[in-house]
């Protein structure tokens, strides 16, 4: 009797530890689910505190507090070029405001601060500020290129993964969110409050090519010796590919095909892979999965399965099907071309600072994959420098810079095809990564000349 | 300046809490006969840690800010605790001569951080608290008087028997209605929950039929019957925390005299058919699973209540916001069922982790008082009562953490609620009791 009482007491101290344990775990790994709009605590911090600030890569203030005549407002310097990344407050909380909120709130040195403020009457304890990858001017050039657009813009630096600009429209003005909130909030045709550049998910059109291309190379040693005769169509199980305008290409090599993004040879190829293998590059290059982006985003999708019709396949490979990707993930897979191969993972917080200038925390870049081999990288590269020298991204070429890019028109459901543009420079040694995505526009041509403008500003700086 | 206060005793507290623990060690350590210490030095440092907290809370509470005076009102319930606190620790070793110290300074100090956190949500409550703490004391203080005289409590198993029958049909006819549960009794203006009464007078019931040293099959199906039929009138009160409660306490008394694994097995098999019928039959528990499973998805009303205790969990971490900093009073039913949440915003979860291992430390000394106790029916009694006060500890916790779903049901010595309280006092003034009587020669 007494042995099971004594059973029943250890069970019982399982389920205390089971309790201790879970505190615990929830406080260190979950406590993320208190940046909810919900949460009424969020915004109570903020009045009896200083709110961090946010700067830009230049120490250009982007966003703080000010307290005048008792009445505490958060001053957004560049409110619409900066919207989805910052986001707004106090209604609810977005972007960094919310992602970061707990770093803005943390008082540094707490004790010294709160000892301080006994003196001043006026002065509240200071939170952490935070510094931003993005250089203000360059995102002001990008949101006034891309205009009153639908789409989106991204920016990267390729060995870094640091996110340069990134830009989606339509957008909002933070500073009259209360005033605008049920507008902004209904307004399902616009949505000015999603993020396109990440939360946005587009078909990838022939964009997708970049990956058809490296995994034929990777896969089929004798890529370079493989031509196919396009007549402008062919028949694949039944379902009739075209090029674009149907035009005729005549017999062609890879490197032709993904010059003039040539669909029946992509086609071809793809309907050639061993099974799985347009899949194993798909999840290569980070589709269906998460990369722990600091701001919210989707992730990108691919549902190439074992029993996927030849349809399907042939679809899939060129862009069409049921893939879909963000703009900034596109602009990831177009990086790891310009870094030998190699995804980095995006960042947009340079680093943290106290309300003294004291470093609390920088980021470092991180591999996230390894998405081609570096001599795979190296003839993506040469092939998406033809692209621009003489098939479909002419209009992107810049003088005396060699620019490696590629096209893409989404058939999609809403209407009119979106227009991708995805591209690096320069070649040789790449210094940045620029996506263009354009809604309905029309054809893939439609956002060369942006990124055109966008490459050259930013090589210029 | 009031700011810098709060900041500094927030890890004031902490030290209270945790030099309070050091010494529940020393003690148990004491007693296992691994260290030697003075256990009246221990315990007479936990009285004043105790002490210590419940005046620097207090003196945060009752201070006003904007005025910069002090409540009155707050300082005599502050000075009234005190009496209190310190008249028990004086008197209770004279009915209780061979009682555990360090049980009824833990006991206390639970009392107190309710108390104290009563005070910070709802002052009105808190004076409430403080007069069923006071009855809780003098209740259990005499009740030794009572138990002398009984002496052995089996003897009279059917008029617990009767007494809860009749509780049970009272409510279901004359019973009220609140959150969803139909488990109290209004009598002109005083209300109470019979259901708590019917714990103790239940198990002292069980016990006695189940701890003979001989079973018969026929004393095990009689109680079994029974049962049945209060944990089935529980649930159609809608009251299924305690349904669960009693259902895990028949088991574990039923485990402990039988040694049977056939009837464990029986048991859970038993368990878990009869979740499935109450999750198809009853809307409530559908809600509340669903709300445990992702209360994000509707986190305007089924999951607003966990959801809200999450962020008051998750947006303060380990050290809290400090005392009074933080919005505990956005958790509904905060002084009750979620009074977990509040302590674990202001306090910290540090802090709240501490609580969860005094409740442990004295149902250590809870389960230790039955394995010395060398009489069978006292041996049984307190191993039951003790897993039901910890099963009732661990189903509320774990609820307002969301490891498990949410039941309704109060957290001993801590949550508001004048009959919780005095049972709880009950229970462990019979524990109490017993240990008194084992530890004479």
């Amino acid at each position: 009797m007494k042995k099971n009482m004594k059973r029943v007491f250890f069970f019982y101290s399982l389920l205390f530890i089971a309790l201790i344990a879970h505190l615990i775990y929830f406080t260190i790994f979950e406590k993320d689910t208190s940046l909810n709009s919900y949460n009424p605590r969020l915004n109570v911090i903020d009045n009896s505190i200083q709110r961090g600030m946010i700067f830009d890569s230049n120490g250009i203030t982007l966003a703080e507090t000010v307290t005048s005549g008792g009445s505490i407002q958060r001053n957004y310097y560049y409110p619409e070029e900066f919207c989805h990344i910052i986001g707004y407050m106090p209604k609810g909380k977005s972007g960094l405001e919310a992602k970061s909120n707990f770093t803005l709130q943390k008082l540094d040195n707490e004790l010294y601060q709160r000892i301080q403020t006994i003196f001043s009457e006026t002065s509240k304890p200071r939170g952490n500020n935070i510094f931003i990858t993005i250089d203000s001017k360059l995102q002001q050039y990008v949101h006034e290129k891309l205009g009153k657009t639908k789409g989106a813009v991204v920016v990267l630096e390729p060995q870094t993964g640091k996110v340069l600009s990134m830009v989606s429209y339509p957008d909002f003005n933070p500073m009259k969110i209360e005033k605008n909130w049920d507008n902004l909030k209904n307004d399902k045709d616009n949505s000015p409050l999603l993020n396109r550049a990440a939360q946005g998910l587009y078909p990838p059109g022939s964009t997708f090519k970049i990956l058809t291309a490296g995994a034929e190379i990777e896969t089929n040693s004798n890529y370079e010796s493989f031509s196919y005769d396009c007549e402008g169509e062919d028949f694949f199980d039944q379902k009739k590919i075209h090029c674009f305008n149907s035009t005729v290409h005549g017999k062609i090599g890879l490197s032709e095909a993904l010059e003039n993004s040539c669909n029946t040879f992509f086609a071809t190829i793809g309907e050639k892979f061993e099974k799985g293998v347009l899949f194993s590059y798909a999840e290569k290059a980070m589709f269906n999965k998460p990369f722990d982006y600091t701001l919210e985003y989707n992730k990108s999708s691919f549902t190439l399965s074992e029993t996927a019709t030849p349809t399907e396949i042939v679809e899939t490979s060129i862009g069409q099907g049921k893939t879909l990707v963000s703009p900034l993930h596109m602009a990831m897979i177009t990086a790891s071309v310009a870094n030998k191969g190699i995804m980095m993972k995006p960042y947009i917080i340079d680093h943290i600072e106290s309300y003294s200038r004291n470093p609390i925390d920088t980021t470092e870049p991180e591999v996230l994959s390894e998405v081609f081999s570096e001599e795979t990288a190296k003839k993506l590269t040469e092939m998406m420098v033809k692209v621009v020298e003489n098939g479909t991204g002419t209009e992107a070429k810049i003088k005396g810079v060699s620019i490696a890019g590629k096209t893409g028109t989404a058939e999609n459901s809403s209407g009119k095809d979106h227009s991708w543009f995805t591209a690096f420079a320069p070649s040789e040694n790449p210094k940045i990564v620029v996506t263009v995505l354009l809604e309905n526009a029309g054809n893939g041509s439609k956002a060369i000349p942006l990124a055109h403008d966008i490459i050259k500003k930013a090589l210029n700086n | 300046m009031y700011e810098l206060i709060i900041l500094i005793s927030k890890y004031l507290f902490l030290f209270y809490i945790i030099t309070f623990m050091w010494q529940s060690l020393k003690i148990i350590l004491t007693q296992k006969n691994i260290t030697r210490s003075d256990i009246k030095t221990c315990a007479s440092r936990q009285y004043i840690m105790i002490i210590l907290f419940h005046v620097n809370s207090f003196l945060i509470l009752s201070f006003n800010n904007e005025t910069a005076y002090f409540d009155l009102n707050t300082l005599l319930v502050c000075f009234l605790w005190i009496i209190l606190f310190t008249l028990a620790n004086f008197v209770l070793k004279l009915t209780y001569p061979g009682g555990d110290k360090l049980m009824w300074n833990s006991i206390f100090f639970l009392c107190d951080i309710g108390l104290v956190t009563l005070q910070r949500l709802n002052p009105n409550l808190a004076h409430k608290q403080l007069l069923w703490l006071f009855l809780g004391f003098l209740i259990v203080f005499l009740m030794p008087f009572a138990l002398n005289f009984i002496k052995d409590l089996s003897k009279l198993k059917y008029l617990y028997l009767v007494l809860s029958l009749i509780m049970i049909l009272t409510t279901f006819f004359f019973g009220d209605t609140a959150g969803g549960a139909k488990n109290w009794l209004t009598i002109k203006n005083f209300t109470f929950q019979p259901s708590e009464l019917i714990k103790i007078l239940f198990i002292l019931y069980l016990v006695a039929e189940l701890a003979k040293p001989k079973l018969k099959p026929i004393n095990i199906i009689i109680p079994t019957i029974i049962s049945g039929f209060v944990i089935l009138s529980l649930v159609f009160q809608k009251d299924l925390g305690s349904a669960l409660i009693f259902f895990v306490t028949y088991m574990v008394v039923i485990y402990i005299t039988t040694s049977s694994n056939l009837i464990l097995f029986i048991g859970v098999l038993v368990s878990l058919i009869g979740s499935f019928i109450a999750y198809n039959i009853f809307e409530h528990i559908k809600i509340r699973i669903s709300a445990w499973i992702n209360p994000w998805a509707d986190i305007e009303h089924g999951g607003y209540q966990i959801t809200q205790s999450l962020f008051a969990l998750g947006t303060y971490g380990l050290l809290g916001s400090g005392l009074n900093n933080g919005m505990p009073s956005a958790i509904p039913v905060v002084e009750r069922d979620f009074i977990f949440s509040a302590i674990c915003e202001e306090f910290g979860i540090i802090f709240a982790i501490c609580i969860i291992l005094i409740f442990l430390t004295i149902f250590y000394i809870c389960m230790k008082t039955a394995l010395n106790s060398r009489n069978r029916y006292m041996s049984v009694l307190v191993s039951a009562l003790t897993c039901l006060m910890c099963f009732q500890t661990f189903l509320i916790i774990g609820g307002v953490i969301k490891l498990i779903p949410m039941t309704g049901v109060t957290l001993p010595f801590i949550s508001y609620g004048g009959t919780s309280m005095i049972i709880s006092f009950i229970i462990f003034g019979i524990i109490q009791w017993i240990c008194s009587l084992t530890a004479k020669p």
